[in-house]
């Protein structure tokens, strides 16, 4: 039956599917990201029900990590750290763990496995993304992979045996926000950009494919239906790769010793990675984002679950020394770091990065430098 | 529908310092009433 009012139309169809067929960016939320944020904020109810009998909150403390916290403010925390952390293109564990720290005072041990929830979760939304894009190459994730599965088991030792104290595992931190903000810093300088042409000219290319897809009313993240990240030469010793006319070499054991050093790392501190292995394989092999990715989210996930499980198993088992995560804080916090990592992968390419590279990276230079100096000098104020 | 969309594209570059200052609010409001 034909609807009258717009012909050619079906007057049976709801009228809500042409308007979702007109946005598809919509769509996607609707189709992919709801059903996960509503799932992943029940989990968290459920969790807290199953942890504790009753849901904390902002008028009964969280009794692991001890803070009193409306569920709002923990995903408002997840949405802002999830969104500005993917519009620079790292994960969101190395704001949303200062914050819950600092902001929160949620300073036990049990932060580091509680942040490694939502670096587990955080990635979800825009794998599916990814894997539907085909930005995915299993060969490139591996060896990564491999390194965290062998080095994040390691951290947690490191961090109940040497930085459990939070003035001196603040010091670290403030060390990774410094490191960040002189890397944040770099990216603002006509040298880097100067540097990294090759890239430039590949975001170029990539940027009028974009602009092509928007005129013809599609969604403006997708990919060309011929990109493939597709494997040329796979070994012991060495991994190629190829992308859209490009061609990248690859050191397996360099490799598996990068996944490792950064996995043991970032479980100590209840990071995702994202922070050491995005300047990694952007400074020496010269990935664009559209690839790296390929690698980088399956090593946060499979990091994450390992270091989670060496907080709450391994470590238990070998040491009696037991750090059990604050489950539901983590998967609230998480619920809205889905939401903000989706919406700033979309987002992205209108961000001036410049300028919000140059704010990011002065504020988490100037936090790295209060939590050195504040284990140096008492500070005459709280950090 | 085409005027909000061409809002929302003017609105995009300004909603990360949109987002970071309200995260400051936030938390200068959790200090005051919450710790």
């Amino acid at each position: 039956m034909e609807n009258p009012t717009n012909p050619g139309t079906d007057s049976l169809a709801p009228p809500t599917a042409g308007f979702l067929a007109q946005n598809p960016l919509l769509r996607e939320f609707l189709r992919d990201q709801v059903p996960m944020i509503v799932v992943v904020f029940g989990l968290g109810l459920l969790a807290a029900h199953l942890q504790y009998g009753f849901v904390p909150g902002g008028d009964v403390a969280f009794p692991i990590a001890g803070v009193r916290v409306p569920l709002w403010h923990l995903v408002w925390m997840g949405f802002w750290t999830g969104y500005l952390m993917a519009i620079v293109g790292e994960a969101s564990g190395i704001f949303s763990l200062p914050y819950s720290m600092s902001v929160l005072e949620f300073t036990s041990v049990s932060v580091s496995p509680t942040s490694l929830i939502t670096t587990f979760l955080n990635p979800f939304g825009a794998l599916l993304g990814y894997w539907r894009g085909k930005q995915w190459n299993l060969d490139l994730a591996l060896w990564l992979c491999i390194g965290a599965i062998l080095g994040s088991p390691i951290g947690p030792f490191i961090r109940v045996y040497w930085l459990s104290d939070p003035v001196p595992f603040k010091a670290v931190i403030g060390i990774v926000l410094f490191f960040m903000s002189v890397h944040l810093w770099i990216q603002t300088t006509s040298w880097y950009l100067q540097r990294t042409t090759r890239q430039r000219e590949f975001k170029e290319r990539f940027d009028k494919m974009m602009q092509a897809r928007l005129a013809d009313g599609e969604a403006p993240s997708g990919l060309p239906s011929d990109f493939r990240i597709v494997t040329e030469e796979r070994s012991w010793k060495r991994l190629t790769i190829s992308y859209w006319g490009e061609r990248r070499s690859f050191s397996v054991p360099a490799m598996v010793l990068i996944g490792f050093i950064v996995g043991i790392v970032a479980s100590a501190l209840g990071v995702g990675g994202g922070f050491m292995l995005v300047p990694i394989l952007v400074s020496f092999y010269g990935l664009p984002m559209y690839v790296l990715v390929a690698g980088t989210i399956p090593f946060v996930i499979v990091l994450s679950i390992t270091g989670l499980i060496s907080y709450t198993l391994t470590l238990p088992m070998l040491t009696g020394v037991s750090i059990p995560p604050d489950w539901s804080f983590g998967l609230f916090v998480a619920a809205g770091a889905i939401f903000g990592a989706w919406l700033g992968s979309k987002t992205q390419k209108f961000i001036p990065e410049k300028y919000l590279k140059s704010m990011l990276g002065t504020i988490t230079g100037v936090v790295g430098i209060l939590y050195v100096a504040n284990y140096f000098w008492r500070l005459p104020f709280q950090i | 529908m085409d005027s909000i969309k061409a809002f929302g594209r003017k609105f995009i570059p300004f909603l990360p310092f949109l987002i970071a200052f309200l995260a400051v609010l936030v938390a200068a409001y959790h200090i005051q009433f919450y710790r």
